[in-house]
């Protein structure tokens, strides 16, 4: 049978329902505390029509690969990759559409260009979650019986244990914690009540428990130093790597959801360190959850 | 049926094609509305008519209760509505409301609150200022 083609098999298309009822449930976890955020309402119809639809466009991409590594059902393939990128989309609408409604916070007084706009935002992290859903509601095999029968599970540990997978999973962890508490008024207060030493000290102190979490923590999923490799060395190749992508992460959404219009440079810098704490911790923390 | 070898499967379930379907008419929808949207409204102003809904006699005085709708392109935030009226023995009495948000064409309810009967002296309602969000 050629690869991507259609099968009415009734245990396939089971196994896909299910699967996808799970992704409900990720998408709701996910993404409940930014439905009951009011800033994230305000943004849905205030933001920049571009920066959201932008935003909507590169999420499709970076869910396609999401799945690759840690997709809500088993992928593979270019079509089933992106076709598993727009059910997780189809599921954050959905999701999002009725939690809001449910909530009273799409009304019938609200405008189309308001109710789309708050769907589509609160549609993306619940997205995310809905993609996330197996490797957090999902069965898996634990470490202590790594011979379990799931040899998908083990090609999937495989690719995260790249180079590529681990950067790109910290920056999805950097992303969703970022998207957390990015839309809040706190993140520009605080970058405003800060002094520049303040800043300095929050630099060391991310990048110090962002390297506590990744080596001298033995949890599940850390990574395992490879022998022979000076600390100094993972140091840079890995923990100063994800922590400029968290920063750089951190500004992306701080631009998204209009927090840098008319900041001025010195501010600019320290509100992207602020929100960088929190993107860096959910990098580091990313490796351990998926 | 390879289902779980190191390639994955090969087939798609049919559901799958489904929801997928669903998910790209939806991004693409939503794309769609929304760059429609922001072209259409550009760098329009908010615009914003505020209308009696209707006058209610209470206990502690009279209510009036108002809608506002912003008819501009941009959402406003912060908004005051006043409204007043002159009482016949000649002064002015005056009351105001603050709406946080009023995104565009989107309306908003609120209510002022007045000691005299305002039905009395050509009350007049109004926006009086917004802070953009």
């Amino acid at each position: 049978m050629a690869a991507g083609s259609t099968t009415w098999d009734p245990k396939a298309n089971r196994e896909f329902a299910i699967a996808s009822a799970r992704a409900f449930g990720g998408a709701i976890i996910f993404s409940l505390p930014l439905m009951m955020t009011m800033e994230m309402w305000w943004l849905g119809f205030y933001m920049d029509r571009f920066r959201l639809v932008l935003f909507l466009v590169l999420t499709v991409p970076v869910l396609a690969v999401l799945s690759h590594y840690a997709g809500f059902e088993r992928a593979d393939g270019p079509l089933d990759l992106v076709l598993d990128a727009f059910t997780a989309l189809a599921v954050g609408f959905i999701a999002s559409a009725f939690i809001l409604v449910l909530l009273h916070v799409l009304q019938a007084g609200n405008s189309p260009d308001e109710l789309i706009g708050k769907i589509v935002l609160q549609a993306i992290p619940g997205a995310i979650g809905a993609m996330l859903a197996r490797s957090q509601l999902g069965t898996r095999g634990d470490d202590e019986n790594s011979g379990d029968d799931d040899p998908n599970e083990e090609v999937e540990e495989a690719r995260r244990d790249t180079y590529a997978g681990e950067l790109f999973l910290a920056g999805i962890g950097a992303m969703f914690m970022a998207f957390n508490v990015a839309p809040t008024d706190e993140m520009v207060l605080i970058g405003l009540m800060m002094t520049e030493w303040h800043a300095i000290a929050l630099v060391a102190g991310s990048l110090l428990l962002m390297h506590a979490f990744v080596y001298a923590v033995e949890f599940r999923g850390t990574t395992r130093r490879r022998d022979g490799v000076p600390l100094a060395s993972e140091f840079l190749r890995l923990t100063m790597v994800a922590y400029v992508l968290s920063l750089l992460i951190s500004l992306y959404v701080l631009w998204t959801f209009g927090r840098t219009d008319g900041l001025g440079l010195l501010e600019l810098v320290k509100v992207t360190l602020v929100l960088g704490f929190p993107a860096a911790l959910g990098a580091a923390a990313a490796r351990l959850i998926l | 049926m390879n289902r779980s070898s190191d390639t994955g499967r090969t087939e798609i379930p049919a559901l799958e094609w489904l929801l997928g379907s669903i998910g790209a008419l939806m991004v693409a929808g939503a794309i769609g509305f929304l760059a429609w949207s922001g072209t259409v409204n550009g760098e329009s102003h908010p615009d914003i008519r505020v209308e009696i809904v209707r006058v209610i006699e209470q206990r502690n005085g009279w209510l009036v209760q108002v809608s506002a709708f912003n008819e501009g392109g941009s959402a406003a935030s912060e908004v005051t509505v006043g409204g007043e009226f002159t009482a016949p023995d000649g002064t002015v009495e005056s009351a105001e409301l603050r709406l946080d948000y009023l995104p565009s064409r989107s309306g908003r309810q609120g209510g002022l609150f007045f000691s005299r009967d305002p039905r009395t002296g050509g009350l007049k309602v109004r926006a009086l200022g917004y802070a953009e969000p």
